[in-house]
């Protein structure tokens, strides 16, 4: 199976950066079951990488892989929301919740 | 005005390049995705708020959020600064196709104000001053944990009331005409005042009190800022009295010098023609090492005292030296002797810090030792005829056993 490449564009240290941090572990560990490649990017850190991913907001998490490149913006806190905007058919975790 | 809702809803002119116009001329940014996040539309509005990027065609993402309310995003300019904005959204039927269209209002400003304001309400709780918020006419509107703190009142208590809540009946009304003529005046009023706590007890203070005005020039509230002086006044005494004893002890230090050097003192009649001005380290070399021995000791328990928060016995021994001092004849040389040679001997191999520990308290005890040696010389000075005055040898040897018995 591929595994899912996840990045997070964020801003600084601050409460809202942390949050949608803990969100998207949150989803990584509940609903991908260990298949995935997470990595988090502060913008200020690198703006570079920011500018040539061309991100325009924070924070922005983009699935790279597997295709289609998907990105979402906003606020992380709802699982299923954020499964389907990045066109992501959850492992586990939403399935069973389906089931109950 | 021409356009009436209802009409204009029902003309047939009112056609997509109106609807586009509205959206331009929208304060807030609006932008149309397409099902993937891809950028379909963007009014000036949203130009503006990513610093004039071109957004046609870039992938901003599909906006997402908890339940139907909004998400608060940062949003990057063309130049990389970052603004806030409140992010929402709906799905709508574009052109045939799914769309989104996001709105976002750039809420930079008022998040900079929020934490500002978050920030001066931290500054308002956790200072030390106790701080008073009242309106012009005297009521009390706010105060903080540090007026709770020094007062007794806490913010229920105090709100609603006016300042006199405080009142000590200390100050007469001239006093306060004066304070309300400077803050009518000058807009502020700066001083000392005594005011009583809720349990009664008066206490003085430092006080501020500033005008606020409002964006009219209106004085919209007072502000009245205070420090407790108790502790200070406290301090401020404890000093003045140690300055007092040390004055003291120099005069007595002096009145020692001058007993022993001038040539027609009644004491050196006595002393200095009997003895002469042989030091006592040397006349009684033995004697005077037991002394150094028995003062190091005394200066090593002062500064265990001041370590250790103890209390040793350091006056009561101070007082013997002197005492055996004063059989000795010993004189303010003799003792300015005693405190180098015992400083040298047990400042020797030690951590500075207890040195310098030692050096300093040793300041205090030679005066001390002084002193008392001059209260021995006054009360026993009458009292001993020039003829019936011991020798210096026989008191020598009677206080060499006296210093050996006390080292056991």
């Amino acid at each position: 199976m591929n595994k899912f490449r996840l990045t997070l564009y964020v801003t600084g240290h601050t409460p809202r950066s942390e949050k949608g941090i803990r969100n998207l572990q949150r989803i990584c560990a509940e609903e991908l079951q260990g298949t995935y490649e997470m990595t988090v990017i502060d913008v200020l850190e690198q703006p570079q990488l920011a500018e040539d991913q061309k991100i325009l907001a924070t924070p922005t998490l983009v699935k790279e892989l597997p295709p289609p490149l998907r990105r979402v913006i906003g606020d992380l806190s709802d699982t299923e929301k954020v499964l389907l905007g990045l066109d992501i058919a959850a492992l586990g975790g939403a399935n069973e919740r389906k089931g109950k | 005005m021409s356009l009436h809702p209802k009409k204009v809803q029902e003309d047939p002119s009112f056609d997509k390049g109106a609807v586009l116009r509205l959206f331009a001329a929208m304060p807030d940014g609006m932008i149309v995705l397409d099902a993937m996040g891809i950028v379909l539309y963007a009014n000036d509005s949203a130009h503006r708020m990513f610093g004039g990027r071109r957004l046609l065609g870039k992938n901003l993402g599909l906006p997402i959020m908890a339940g139907e309310s909004h998400a608060d995003i940062e949003v990057i300019d063309s130049a990389g600064r970052v603004g806030c904005a409140e992010l929402r959204a709906a799905t709508f039927d574009w052109l045939g196709q799914p769309a989104t269209v996001a709105s976002l209002r750039d809420i930079t400003e008022r998040r900079a104000l929020e934490r500002q304001l978050a920030l001066a309400g931290q500054v308002f709780e956790n200072a030390r001053e106790g701080i008073i918020v009242t309106r012009p006419d005297g009521v009390i509107v706010s105060v903080n944990r540090s007026f709770t703190t020094i007062t007794g009142y806490s913010l229920e208590e105090a709100l609603g009331n006016t300042p006199r809540l405080l009142k000590s009946g200390e100050h007469d009304r001239a006093f306060f005409e004066r304070m309300w003529e400077s803050i009518a005046g000058q807009g502020f009023w700066h001083g000392e005042i005594v005011n009583r706590r809720k349990d009664g007890s008066l206490y003085p203070e430092l006080l501020s009190i500033s005008r606020i005005q409002d964006g009219d020039g209106q004085v919209a509230h007072l502000v009245g800022i205070f420090s407790d002086l108790t502790q200070h006044k406290t301090d401020q005494a404890a000093l003045e009295e140690a300055r007092l004893q040390l004055q003291q002890s120099e005069k007595l230090l002096e009145e020692i010098e001058r007993r022993y050097t001038v040539a027609n003192s009644p004491v050196l009649s006595v002393v200095g023609g009997m003895y002469g001005s042989a030091p006592l380290s040397r006349s009684a070399a033995g004697v005077f090492d037991e002394l150094v021995h028995r003062y190091g000791r005394t200066l090593e328990l002062a500064v265990e005292n001041l370590a250790f928060k103890v209390d040793n016995p350091v006056s009561d021994q101070l007082r013997e030296l002197a005492d055996d001092l004063g059989y000795l004849q010993a004189g303010a040389r003799d003792v300015a002797e005693l405190h180098a040679q015992t400083l040298t001997r047990n400042t020797k191999g030690i951590p500075a810090a207890k040195a310098k520990a030692m050096i300093e308290e040793g300041r205090f005890l030679v005066l001390e030792l002084m002193g008392d040696l001059l209260s021995f010389y006054r009360k026993n000075y009458s009292r001993v005829p020039a003829a019936a005055h011991p020798e210096r040898d026989s008191t020598t040897k009677a206080l060499h056993s006296r210093a050996k018995k006390g080292s056991t």
